[in-house]
């Protein structure tokens, strides 16, 4: 075989294909060839860290929260119009109830992600889960679906959130402290859009969220499949942190967030 | 009635909503754009949820199937909103990020990777998308779309080669 002969085979080659598709002559041919040629040797690498590359390209970036509540929405809308004998009857898709059905659902994929819903009596306890399933969902695959906004600048990130949500989260970056801002998202958690705002505390990623609620609560730590989780309420808020952080970390943070939000 | 509705998308969610991120990147890179990955994304799941009594009667349910499943009819929807949108220009993303900030190496390198995937005729990108993101065997490519095996070798050899040096131009106008 000719040297582009050889050219041609090596994308099977790479793939560990090319017994199915080629003689074993040319087999042959080509693992005698390899050897001797410098420039064939090196596209294989090539392409071998083509694939290795498409797929660290594809994969970083996972899916938008968005989407990913779009969708609950959406299956849970279709079976809604299915359990009515199958009449097509279109409801509107942003109905409260179906937004509150959704939140089943969303919670339902946690499951489906491999995090065990734990009660399913206790407010806390599923709030607990949601809150614990998004953290890991906004931390899987890469950091893109961390932020909406990504930023350590509190002046950038604050503004982001008005018209966003119906309350003004506490957004402040507590760098000097130890905890600098990275960014904030909208997140969905029991049914109502909050405020999640991320920041580090040395290599790790912290999650807190914000909605408002009227009991005033002391902190109150769990650990959840070795996550750590603080939950709180203060001057109107209410607070979820969770990490893989020291829970120690998490209490350090719960304060400084006190003392800004008077 | 409602019960059992629940219970199937109850079990449709278990099955198919860890397989959203995988999702999504297949579409992303045959729709080449983020806005109508997630519309694509969006009907597929209708779909599937449409189809499920059918994936599951023929037996599917594990983590493979399931993923398998769902992902091609991701690309028969990018395949069916592709031919909708054939009279209209279709709007290739470009991320002026690569023409701007300095990047780390490794988002320069992802940057790149995507455009020059965009560049590639959707024949080509469709192979090199089952090869490498859904890791399908040439058989299993070759039935995907439904063409002999030989062609699926060819045109990845091609895809393969043109990608490489598109890589090299994106690349160098990037710096």
């Amino acid at each position: 075989m000719t040297h582009e002969q050889i050219e041609e085979l090596l994308s099977a080659y790479a793939d560990g294909e090319l017994d199915g598709v080629a003689s074993p002559e040319d087999v042959a041919s080509l693992q005698a060839h390899l050897p001797a040629c410098a420039s064939c040797t090196a596209r294989l690498a090539e392409y071998r860290a083509m694939g290795g590359a498409l797929r660290r390209q594809a994969h970083a970036e996972s899916a938008p929260a968005a989407l990913r509540q779009r969708i609950a929405a959406t299956l849970e809308a279709a079976e809604a119009t299915a359990a009515s004998p199958w009449a097509r009857r279109r409801r509107p898709m942003w109905s409260p109830g179906v937004l509150a059905a959704a939140a089943a659902v969303v919670l339902a994929v946690g499951v489906a992600v491999g995090v065990p819903v734990g009660g399913r009596g206790g407010g806390n306890d599923t709030t607990a889960q949601e809150v614990l399933d998004s953290h890991v969902r906004s931390l899987a695959g890469d950091q893109a679906h961390l932020f909406d906004v990504a930023s350590t600048d509190q002046h950038t990130v604050k503004p982001w959130f008005s018209g966003k949500l119906d309350f003004a989260p506490s957004v402040v970056d507590f760098g000097p402290q130890g905890f600098p801002l990275l960014g904030g998202r909208v997140d969905f958690i029991a049914g109502k859009r909050v405020a999640a705002l991320v920041y580090g505390r040395r290599q790790h990623k912290i999650n807190v969220y914000e909605w408002p609620g009227d009991i005033e609560s002391k902190p109150a730590g769990e650990l959840r499949l070795g996550y750590s989780m603080l939950h709180w309420s203060h001057a109107g808020m209410v607070y979820w942190a969770v990490s893989d952080v020291n829970p120690n970390d998490l209490q350090e943070l719960a304060r400084n967030i006190d003392t800004i939000s008077r | 009635m409602k019960k059992d509705a629940d219970e199937r998308a109850g079990r449709f969610a278990k099955l198919m909503m860890p397989h959203l991120d995988a999702a999504y990147a297949v579409a992303r890179q045959l729709t080449r754009n983020r806005h109508d990955a997630e519309d694509v994304v969006q009907e597929a799941y209708l779909r599937a949820l449409r189809y499920f009594d059918g994936f599951r009667g023929a037996g599917g349910s594990s983590e493979q199937e399931s993923r398998a499943w769902l992902l091609t009819i991701v690309r028969h929807t990018c395949y069916s909103a592709r031919r909708r949108s054939m009279d209209r220009a279709e709007t290739i993303e470009f991320d002026d990020r690569l023409h701007s900030n300095p990047l780390s190496v490794d988002e320069d390198q992802r940057l790149t990777i995507e455009q020059a995937l965009a560049l590639l005729p959707y024949e080509a990108r469709e192979v090199v998308v089952l090869r490498e993101l859904e890791g399908l065997s040439y058989k299993e490519i070759a039935q995907a779309i439904n063409a002999p095996i030989g062609t699926v070798m060819s045109r990845l050899a091609r895809a393969r080669e043109r990608l490489r040096k598109l890589i090299g131009d994106v690349a160098e106008r990037a710096s």
